[in-house]
């Protein structure tokens, strides 16, 4: 008989058993737009966004327009690990910013990704 | 006795209960803003309401936005060996849910086309043997892993241009249909 109470007590602190994993990376370019920046339709220059936020991640002219597009990858990943039941949740975030010049430089609209509500 | 036969019934039906475990695995890349249904006029609108795209493409009198976004479930059972329960047998499946936004425009920037759609699709199932501590993934998901051709752009410019199969300065000048951003 108390050899069943022990397996039982055994069985039931097994189950118990838990861990958990957390990790997370950044690649890209630092998202310094989410930094408070002054840039304003029709004054503000290519060279003042570059000064502000440092070299795009890509280029791309559109017409006679010039594209700078930053990107910044935050990947986080977090996780429960039972005996019984495990969970992992992964969670990329791709932060971007996009800035449309004229052909005299001058910015013409820019915007940036919208951020989940969870991430904000 | 019958007692006893009774405990041992009970105890050798948690063991069988313990035997077996699940695992979901959760992944999510990208945002698609949910916004109600617009019409824009122009890109500068789009921009405002959707914020900026995950990918750029460049056609010879038009341009494209588009927004993408991917949610991965991928639920596992796992059965455990009696007498040898570290290691784990696992079956597994995946499915992902898409968001998708498409906005071409003019090169003078009006609304060409636009297109919004969500779909489900089945990304195959798989089974592993593992560690019983281990959540192992059953589905084969590299691509999604891979490195983003926004950041390796910078790098793929600095390629000597006598061994590249083409210049980067096509794609620049967009004299070259070709797609930055995210490329999920």
């Amino acid at each position: 008989m108390k050899m069943i109470y022990q397996t039982l007590i055994a069985i039931m602190l097994t189950s118990f058993l838990s861990g958990c994993v957390n990790y997370s990376r950044d690649s890209g370019v630092e998202n310094l737009w989410r930094q408070p920046q002054t840039f304003t339709n029709g004054t503000t220059t290519s060279q003042q966004v570059l000064t502000a936020l440092g070299p795009p991640s890509q280029v791309l002219s559109i017409g006679k327009k010039t594209i700078y597009y930053y990107l910044k990858e935050q990947v986080t990943r977090e996780g429960l690990i039972l005996l019984i039941y495990n969970e992992t949740t992964e969670v990329s975030v791709f932060d971007r910013a996009m800035f449309i010049f004229d052909q005299q430089g001058v910015l013409v609209d820019f915007s940036y990704s919208k951020l989940a509500a969870k991430t904000e | 006795m019958l007692k006893r036969l009774i405990l041992l019934q009970v105890i050798s039906f948690i063991c069988l209960l313990m035997l077996t475990s699940c695992s979901v695995i959760k992944r999510q890349y990208g945002h698609v803003e949910t916004v109600p249904a617009f019409s824009p006029k122009d890109y500068h609108q789009v921009l405002t309401k959707m914020g900026a795209p995950d990918s750029i493409a460049v056609l010879n009198d038009a341009f494209i936005f588009a927004y993408h976004s991917v949610a991965i479930d991928e639920p596992q059972f796992g059965l455990a060996i009696p007498s040898f329960d570290i290691f784990k047998f696992t079956l597994g499946s995946a499915t992902a849910v898409h968001h998708y936004h498409f906005y071409a425009f003019s090169l003078q920037g009006n609304v060409i086309n636009l297109q919004t759609n969500h779909w489900q699709s089945a990304l195959g199932d798989s089974s592993s043997i593992g560690l019983i501590f281990v959540v192992e993934e059953t589905v084969d998901l590299a691509s999604f892993e891979v490195r983003r051709a926004a950041n390796l752009w910078g790098e793929r410019l600095l390629f000597d241009t006598n061994l590249i199969e083409f210049s980067f300065e096509e794609i620049i000048l967009a004299k070259r249909l070709d797609l930055i951003g995210q490329d999920y």
